[in-house]
């Protein structure tokens, strides 16, 4: 009988079979390990003696292989462990996040993220398409459905790759921004505006991307969100709004090239789009040891206290922000699904009054964990 | 200096050699705008529009590096397009250095043949970020490391040191060198043959430029 495999992150055993997980990969130690302690786990987390952690889930699949590096305890050779290969670690949030994720679904991962992606794909169909309500689509044909997709991707390549042409043989420059004509960089800023939007869409479409870990690489997140500025400055110079850097960040974040960006673009745009002509926005990072600290300051519109959740749904959006300007409702969305699922972490905002009555200093936040489950 | 005594030796060159010496071929059912400024750079590019015109030079080590497109390539041969293209050629010649181009779209039930290039790249990219991913791959290809990191990935028995040291003795002697095949079960012998004489060509083509050995 072929064994059930599931979408986690950490390495599993279901059936009494060990799987590899998305982020980390059965320990050597593991795989010749004779005592299996791990297969007589529980819902209790403990270390075995070659200083691994496991731990039984709800459904009763067992977690094990790795090493929560602010554990209730510290065996020597759980030490050992830490020294040796900091790959495996993990943060205790991270994995009683986990835990409470496992414990919702009945089924598998995969089950659950097709189910919700299912749910949310109909949402968007109903909107856009002249589906029939109450016909179900399969998620295959739902991508069928948004091939032209693919389409304007493939349009926007060809966009992109002229462009570059046009920049390599009139200005012989391979940097847009030593280019002098404002109407050119304004042009190629806009082809990168529609990728990062197409980009986007990807993410919606293909939800289960965000958990494969091939795609995850490292990147210099301060040099994405300068480029991410650049895209945006024909808005913000429209509202004589100045964009300022605060702080350092000099460390790679390993994560997906397409869902990263998600998080500075949708930071940046709101503040644009949200704040008063002739402000001032602060974007600002921050290094520590485990994790990046990324800001965004700038005034905007009150969000209501019964909508603080609310602003993170599909589709839905801040009552005094819809005053102001419009919108999709599925940047700060996205923004929540890539932090929560792809990057282990949550996105954080607090509003304080400001000096313009209606508008209050708003700070969009994200703890951005460098490397996988640490 | 008697040759007899003399070291193998793993010469290395710079960049603009391996550009000039390096074939490169582009795989795309679409217009690809940066062949004619790459051939400006002085890399010898073929470009076939998403047919596969020859299936030997795909496998054969022809071409020093693969650039290939997804959608709409290859569909004569392949129902999976240039996911079954990569697929395949990796399959018949491992050492084969293939740089997947893409729209960023592809789903689940691909990563797995999108995880067997050696570097994936939007096409959205700028030039100059291709031009990256190209020199890092071909300076790869004129690298002794990545034979020898190839051949690592085969045997679970042998240390580097010692690889290496039969290597450098297959290059001496312009075939693979007997004791390392020896150390390798049957299955990854014919793997680790095409690695050998894949490097032994660059190791040719090294000299031949540099003058002798």
């Amino acid at each position: 009988m072929e064994s059930k495999e599931m979408l986690l992150p950490l390495p599993y055993i279901i059936d009494g079979i060990k799987h590899s997980g998305q982020m980390i990969e059965i320990p050597e130690d593991c795989i010749t390990c004779g005592a299996d302690e791990c297969k007589n786990a529980s819902d209790t987390i403990r270390v075995c003696r070659k200083g691994f952690d496991f731990v039984k889930t709800e459904i009763g699949t067992i977690l094990f292989g790795f090493v929560v590096m602010d554990g209730a305890s510290n065996s020597r050779a759980k030490q050992k462990r830490i020294k040796k290969d900091r790959s495996c670690t993990i943060n205790k949030k991270h994995l009683l996040h986990l835990l409470k994720t496992i414990s919702k679904v009945n089924g598998t991962f995969i089950a659950e993220i097709e189910s919700i992606a299912q749910e949310e794909k109909k949402r968007v169909l109903s909107k856009v398409s002249s589906m029939k309500p109450g016909k179900m689509m399969t998620i295959e044909q739902e991508k069928q459905q948004f091939s032209f997709i693919h389409d304007y991707r493939q349009i926007n390549a060809q966009l992109i790759q002229n462009m570059n042409v046009y920049l390599q043989r009139h200005y012989k420059e391979s940097d847009i921004d030593n280019v002098p004509d404002e109407y050119f960089k304004a042009l190629y800023y806009g082809i990168k505006l529609l990728e990062a939007k197409l980009d986007a869409t990807s993410i919606l479409l293909n939800r289960e991307r965000l958990y494969v870990v091939q795609n995850r690489v490292y990147q210099n997140f301060h040099g994405i969100v300068k480029k991410i500025c650049k895209i945006y400055k024909p808005y913000s110079d429209n509202k004589n709004i100045e964009v300022v850097f605060d702080g350092e960040n000099h460390k790679q974040i390993q994560a997906d090239p397409i869902a990263l960006p998600i998080i500075p673009h949708t930071f940046i745009d709101n503040a644009i789009k949200y704040s008063p002509d002739n402000e001032r926005i602060v974007v600002s990072f921050c290094d520590n040891s485990d994790y990046l600290l990324f800001k965004v300051c700038s005034l905007g519109p009150k969000i209501e206290n019964d909508e603080r959740k609310a602003i993170f749904e599909f589709s839905k959006r801040g009552t005094n922000a819809e005053k102001i300007a419009s919108g999709s409702g599925l940047g700060l969305y996205l923004c929540n699904l890539v932090a929560k699922e792809h990057l282990f972490t949550r996105i954080n905002f607090n509003q304080t009054e400001s000096h313009i009555s209606n508008f209050y200093s708003t700070v969009f936040s994200i703890e951005i964990p460098y490397s996988r489950a640490v | 200096m008697c040759m007899f005594f003399q070291k193998t030796e793993w010469k290395s060159i710079d960049m603009v050699q391996i550009v000039k010496r390096s074939r490169i071929l582009i795989i795309d059912d679409e217009p690809f705008p940066y062949v004619e400024l790459l051939k400006g750079d002085g890399y010898n590019i073929d470009y076939w529009n998403g047919n596969i015109e020859r299936i030997d030079s795909l496998e054969n080590g022809y071409y020093d590096l693969i650039l290939l497109d997804f959608h709409g390539v290859g569909t004569k041969i392949s129902e999976k397009q240039g996911f079954g293209i990569l697929e395949y050629v990796k399959n018949k010649n491992p050492v084969q250095l293939v740089i997947a181009m893409s729209n960023k779209d592809w789903g689940l039930e691909y990563q797995s043949f999108i995880d067997l290039a050696d570097s994936k790249i939007s096409k959205t990219s700028d030039y100059i970020d291709f031009k990256r991913a190209i020199d890092i791959l071909l300076e790869k290809r004129f690298s002794k490391e990545y034979y020898i990191e190839l051949i690592m990935s085969q045997s679970t028995i042998m240390q580097k040191a010692e690889i290496e040291k039969y290597f450098l003795k297959s290059l001496k002697s312009k075939k693979p060198a007997e004791k390392l095949l020896q150390k390798l079960d049957p299955v990854t012998i014919e793997v680790v043959l095409r690695i050998t004489n894949n490097a032994l060509t660059i190791y040719n083509i090294i000299n031949t430029f540099s003058g002798g050995r």
